[in-house]
């Protein structure tokens, strides 16, 4: 998850009463850089809505408010589910505690948060994510961490095939991160790989935070090369 | 003939609970590891549709005694009383068959579409059988219907080669004209899914048998390669149990609910993609429940429900356009990586002696590096990265 940048007008049709007219959706798809705002794949041409407090319940009020629509592929449909607190059993996809919102302009989601996975993964379900909250008591930050570790673990046909793809885009990373290494050692200019790799790292790009998290933390010495000293 | 959009079964045996729903999906797919009940809930679902075959037949016959006992009701005044009797006859003859083929109550009933419901388990078999003497024709529908398997198809197909030639001898240009266009219009479909652009099929007055002409060379029924047989299987399952009347005069307005047990069977990988878009664009009407192993199928048609039965989950067919088949057969089908299993193990040890503490001195590592060193997998990429980084800083 990474944090954007929200247009501060609402769309026009948001004032009609429907929350998904095609002025709201272009706006989304842009200010969101294309990308499912939970796991930053592009969106394709069955996106949704999503309403980031649930439209049933006590954020009913929340239904067409801009801040609260977000673009989300079929993870939309594997949010975490937490305890509502009305009913023993009921549930909602919005803890009491609250989740970052990657389009707060106060909120930094990639400073609150470590995303990050084992660089190794034979396969794409053997991949191990990290989230966790920079500051433990950062309770929203934890929240968002437990949401994100649940939809990139599901087991269901979303999870697979976002590791998948996860696996198949970090083979790209690792492709070009030897490049780079490979020119480091020869004494070579990089600027090719490096140029690559700013590619495959940049915020419309998918999978940003991770592959940006999974670096950071396994290849310092080559991060630095990418974002320039 | 309605269109299934769900099918749930209860408590079954072996299955236990099961709701499927379509999701507006046209087709159904059903997958899973060998044993997780695709045949039996195709088999279920089939034994289904027998049930309530056999009651609207009840009923249509209870109709057909009312009808003839008091002249012509409503619904009815077309039809003369040697008709009903008829219809009565053959309605009768359905119930009283046990195991007859799966079929819809519509043909029987003689309304004007021609409904189908069959159920081709995956054992395909295409065994022509041949005679000396002139073959029978089925001699109704509903007889024709009750021909459970394919084997007169060759016998009845040769026939209409036979009457055509006939009909032509007899200055019947009409019905040859028909016969043949039939005729023309099956060896396209046959051609088309083959993919033998220049097949012929000629009547052999010698040996009274037909001919299958390509430029390579000619061949009988029994020589055709068992892919081709497996396709051949299907498609005359279904046109066995229509009125080649129907046929002629359009496809499109066969209805009814079509099962089949692995299509794939016998079909080599370019066949595989073709079948069910075949199927589907010859039969439009028709609602194809299937239960497949291959992801070139469940790939093939983009309107279909894709259930796999291990999981209990459903994804619609669109979802998997634009993916590669390695890709599915991972993400669907469960197969670990898009390399061979011996490839995949020796990942496995790599990433192993990578984790162990001085595994990476084991001599067993350093072969494994190196012949492993092409293979794009991020457990040899992170440890190639990791050696040549080693190498800079020394």
């Amino acid at each position: 998850m990474i944090s954007i940048k929200r247009s501060p007008v609402p769309p026009a049709s948001l004032s009609g009463g429907g929350y998904d007219g095609d002025d709201v959706r272009a706006q989304l798809e842009s200010d969101f850089l294309g990308k499912c705002y939970l796991c930053e794949r592009k969106l394709d041409g069955n996106w949704q809505i999503e309403h980031f407090r649930p439209q049933a319940g006590r954020f009913e009020h929340l239904r067409t408010e801009w801040t609260n629509l977000f673009p989300a592929d079929s993870c939309n449909q594997n949010r975490k589910k937490w305890p509502a607190g009305e009913r023993i059993d009921a549930t909602t996809a919005f803890p009491s505690d609250g989740l970052l919102d990657p389009s707060d302009s106060e909120c930094d989601v990639e400073a609150r948060l470590v995303q990050r996975m084992d660089p190794r993964p034979v396969s794409a379900d053997d991949l191990v994510f990290e989230f966790s909250a920079v500051d433990p008591t950062d309770l929203p930050a934890r929240n968002t961490a437990i949401e994100l570790s649940h939809i990139h673990d599901s087991d269901g046909q979303n999870g697979r095939t976002l590791r998948i793809a996860l696996h198949g885009r970090w083979i790209l990373v690792l492709h070009d991160l030897l490049a780079l290494q490979r020119a480091l050692n020869r004494g070579e200019n990089p600027a090719e790989p490096v140029k690559r790799l700013r590619a495959l790292l940049r915020a419309t790009a998918p999978f940003t935070a991770l592959l940006r998290g999974t670096i950071r933390a396994e290849y310092p010495d080559l991060m630095e090369h990418i974002v320039g000293r | 003939m309605a269109t299934i959009t769900s099918i749930s079964l209860f408590n079954h045996p072996k299955i236990g609970d099961l709701a499927i729903d379509f999701g507006g999906a046209k087709h159904l797919i059903l997958t899973g590891p060998n044993g997780s009940g695709k045949s039996t809930a195709l088999l279920a679902l089939a034994v289904e549709l027998e049930t309530s075959r056999y009651a609207t037949l009840r009923s249509r016959l209870r109709l057909l005694d009312q009808a003839i006992a008091l002249g012509a009701p409503p619904g009815f005044e077309q039809r003369s009383k040697d008709g009903l009797k008829e219809e009565r006859q053959d309605t009768l003859h359905a119930l009283d068959s046990p195991g007859a083929v799966l079929m819809s109550g519509d043909e029987v009933l003689g309304r004007s579409a021609s409904s189908i419901a069959a159920f081709l388990p995956s054992r395909r078999s295409f065994a022509p059988s041949r005679t000396n003497r002139p073959p029978q024709p089925p001699t109704s529908s509903v007889s024709r219907l009750l021909h459970a398997a394919n084997e007169g198809f060759y016998e009845w197909l040769k026939h209409q080669y036979l009457q055509a030639l006939l009909a032509r001898a007899d200055g019947k240009d009409a019905e040859s004209e028909a016969l043949r266009s039939w005729l023309d219009w099956f060896t396209t479909l046959l051609r088309d899914v083959w993919q033998l652009p220049d097949l012929r099929i000629e009547f052999d007055r010698g040996t009274y048998e037909l001919r299958f002409i390509e430029p390579s060379g000619s061949y009988w029924i029994e020589d055709l390669a068992d892919g081709h047989a497996s396709i051949l299987a299907i498609v005359s399952e279904l046109v066995m149990r229509l009125d080649p009347e129907d046929w002629r005069a359009s496809p499109g307005i066969i209805s009814g609910v079509v099962l089949i047990d692995e299509p794939e069977t016998h079909l080599h990988p370019e066949l595989e993609e073709r079948i069910l878009p075949f199927l589907t664009g010859t039969f439009p009407g028709v609602q194809f429940i299937v239960a497949t192993h291959s992801p070139i199928v469940v790939a093939s048609i983009p309107d279909a429900m894709v259930f796999d039965l291990r999981r209990r989950e459903g994804t619609l067919s669109a979802a998997f356009a634009g993916k590669k088949y390695g890709e599915l057969m991972m993400s669907h089908f469960g197969i670990e990586t898009d390399f061979d299993l011996n490839t995949t193990r020796k990942l496995h040890e790599l990433k192993e002696l990578a984790l162990r503490p001085g595994g990476r001195s084991d001599p067993r590592y350093e072969a494994l590096l190196k012949e492993l060193e092409t293979v794009e997998n991020p457990v040899v990429m992170s440890e190639l990265l990791r050696s040549l980084s080693a190498a800079d800083e020394a």
